[in-house]
This record gives structure tokens, sequence and C-alpha cells, in this order.
């Protein structure tokens, strides 16, 4: 996955947690693309926490309920410096393709 | 989408805007998996607006040099707040079957 390259997703802390005092059953969460969350009869439950995006805070940004909160994204950063995975990621998309200039 | 439902895309300002004093050609953008950026000798372009995803900020998050905003995000709220999006979404959810409770694992 370029946006961590080699680094072991399960050792980086990324993933919503829910207030199920705030929850207020909007629904919006399940539009998660990676399927993070399971509907149950108590709300969402997060069954997947590992396959969230890193830097990922769309469903947050999004609940009604404001009931949802992730790591810090300066603590994120902080990981992206001490592992220079931004030195890593970009080698790993210019070796994909991804960094070839277009002419628009 | 099940992030709008019925509401016109075009008529949301919701898109990233590069500030080229900051960036530093990490190259993290161009991850996005809406293809909204496209890489040129200049660096990044926002070449598909409307693709980007409804309150995404992943690109700004995880941009090294900090170069990436977006509209604020209390306004994209008082906007689902005032057209009745959350309740719109919340029933197409339902329709789609997404809303049907399954056994916590």
């Amino acid at each position: 996955m370029a946006w961590l390259v080699d680094y072991p997703r399960e050792n980086v802390k990324w993933h919503p947690t829910i207030n199920y005092e705030k929850c207020t059953l909007c629904g919006m969460c399940m539009n998660c693309g990676k399927q993070v969350f399971t509907w149950t009869d108590k709300g969402p439950v997060v069954t997947n926490p590992n396959s969230c995006t890193i830097g990922c805070t769309t469903c947050a940004n999004l609940c009604e309920g404001e009931a949802i909160t992730f790591p810090s994204k300066k603590a994120l950063r902080e990981l992206y410096e001490k592992e220079h995975l931004w030195a890593k990621v970009t080698k790993q998309m210019k070796k994909d393709g991804f960094l070839e200039f277009k002419e628009l | 989408m099940a992030w709008l439902t019925g509401y016109p895309r075009e008529q949301i300002k919701w898109h990233p805007t590069v500030d080229y004093t900051k960036c530093v050609m990490c190259g993290m953008c161009m991850n996005c998996g809406k293809k909204v950026y496209t890489w040129t000798k200049k660096g990044p372009i926002v070449t598909n607006p409307d693709s980007c995803v409804i309150g995404c900020t992943s690109c700004q998050t995880l941009c090294k040099g900090d170069a990436i905003s977006f509209p604020d995000i209390h306004q994209l709220r008082e906007f689902y707040k005032r057209e009745n999006i959350w309740a719109k979404v919340k029933e197409q959810l339902k329709q789609e079957g997404k809303l049907t409770p399954v056994n916590k694992k």
C-alpha cells in the first residue's frame, strides 16, 4: 500500500473510535469504502480497524453526532518523519509510475 | 453516491487546493483513490475536483509540506443540516440494506 509502503499496517494506530453516547445512528459511517464498521443492534462497531485508510477521517468529518474520533494527526505525521515514510512513499510512487510528468 | 444521495455533487465546493510555495513534491497526494490530481512538472494539479469524496481530507493530513487545504468542515456540516442530507443518506442506506443489524462478532 503506497500510503505506507512496506511499513506494517498493524504497527500504526489509525482507526476510528465511537462514543456511543453521542452516536445518533445516522449511518453515515457505513459509507466507508473499506468496510471498517459493522452495523449492529447497538449501532456501528469498528470490526476492521486495520482496514482504515491511514490519515482518512471522512467518517468523523461527516458523523452527524460528532461521535467519531481518531488518533492525533500530529502523532501520525511524526511517525512518518521518524520512519522516513515520506521518502519511501515518494520512491515507491516513482517506481509505480505515479510521478511521471503529464502535460496539461 | 450515498455520501450525498440525490444532491448534485457539482453544487458542493469540496476539493483540495494546493499551495505551490509549500509543496515539496512528496507525491503523497497521488495516492488519492479518486484520481483528483494529475502530476505535472509544476507539481500536482487538481484536475478532477468533483471526484473528491465529500468530507475526505486524507491527502491534506499526509501532505509532507502541509501544502493542501480544504473548505471549512463546519460549513459542510451546516449544509448537511440545512439540506437534510443526513436524513436522506440514512433513508438510502436503509434501502440498500446497509443498516440491517448484524450480530456482533
